[in-house]
């Protein structure tokens, strides 16, 4: 495999990878601020880290998987198209902890 | 198919349909928390129909007139099929899922409260007045929200009246509160929804709806006994 492959087949699993950790990661906030009791804090801290979570899914949305000179395979392709579709179901997935009931 | 094979089956259609009426039925709702989740539930199932038709028609279409088709491509079916008509689906049923689900949450609290307990196998009411009801029946105002404080002694159940709203379990050490109300005056059974050992099947309990007056009148009554 070459380095170019190695680096595109990297980045199609960096999206969702990402993905998936950011979800347990907003799911974890929501559940603890509801045991822990963190009140008025529990909204901004839910907003604030869907923020984040989407900064590393936008910046791999950009990236471009092959290095300017290298020709795109099927693969960079993929690993493009796979980390927009990420970051997009990052936006859409995540967008309820922004205004949903958290606890009751 | 054998004759008897076929007896059994036409024999077991009236029991399939009963299954869409009847006291534990979610799409014969009596309150305003169920008619919710009914609304879901038409709302998928329309929703699906829909879907469905549609992908037979371009299967028949493919078969009987296949040059209808033959213009669109596969980058076509991927972005139409893969990504233009789920995407919207997806963001409709979430969207009515989060609505309707919002509405059944008890936000602040309701004017009654009902403490409940689950135990192997059987349901204990708790009034606010603090009178237990052992027979397994619950009374309840009609027209008037009312919080189930529902908690288990033993194991998780879960505390289902599916015809006034949604199900919630009842965890041992664990307080949950689900909000009900029936629309009218009446009986509405319960059921243990999770399973739970060899009695689970017969942990019934009922919801008796009073009309408010009748119903402060019996909480008077048993305040004095
Ligand atoms: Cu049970």
């Amino acid at each position: 495999m070459t380095r170019q492959n190695n680096r595109a087949l990297m980045l199609l699993i960096a999206g969702f990878t990402l993905w998936s950790g950011a979800f347990v990661l907003l799911y974890a906030l929501q559940a603890l601020g509801c045991a822990y009791g963190w009140g008025e804090w529990h909204r901004p801290i839910l907003i604030v880290a869907y923020v984040v979570s989407l900064v590393p899914l936008a910046v791999l949305a950009w990236q471009r998987p092959n290095k300017t000179g290298e020709p795109q395979t099927s693969l960079s392709l993929s690993a493009l198209w796979a980390n927009r579709a990420a970051f997009v179901a990052g936006i859409l997935v995540y967008l309820p902890v922004t205004f949903a009931t958290a606890c009751i | 198919m054998s004759p008897v094979l076929k007896t059994l089956c036409l024999g077991a259609t009236p029991f399939v349909l009963a299954g869409c009426s009847g006291e534990l039925s979610t799409l014969d709702p009596a309150g305003p928390r169920a008619a919710n989740l009914a609304l879901l539930w038409w709302v998928m199932f329309w929703g699906s129909v829909v879907l469905f038709a549609l992908v037979m028609i371009l299967f028949f279409l493919a078969y009987f007139r296949s040059a209808l088709l033959a213009r669109f491509t596969p980058a076509h079916w991927i972005i139409g099929g893969g990504l233009i008509l789920p995407i919207p689906v997806l963001v409709l049923l979430t969207g009515t899922a989060l609505v309707l689900g919002e509405q059944l949450l008890p936000h602040g609290q309701a004017p009654l409260r009902i403490g409940v307990e689950a135990s192997r196998w059987e349901w204990r009411f708790t009034y606010p007045n603090g009178v237990n009801s052992a027979e397994e029946v619950v009374h309840i105002p009609a027209g008037q929200p009312v919080d189930f404080e529902i908690s288990a002694a033993d194991v998780i159940h879960s505390f289902w009246v599916p015809r006034l709203g949604g199900k919630i379990d009842a965890v041992p050490g664990h307080v949950n509160v689900i909000r009900l109300e029936a629309d009218e005056p009446g009986t509405y059974w319960g059921q243990c929804a999770e399973y739970c050992g060899e009695g689970h099947d017969t942990m019934f309990f009922r919801v008796e709806a009073h009309p408010p007056e009748v119903f402060a009148a019996m909480m008077e009554d048993n305040a004095g006994e």
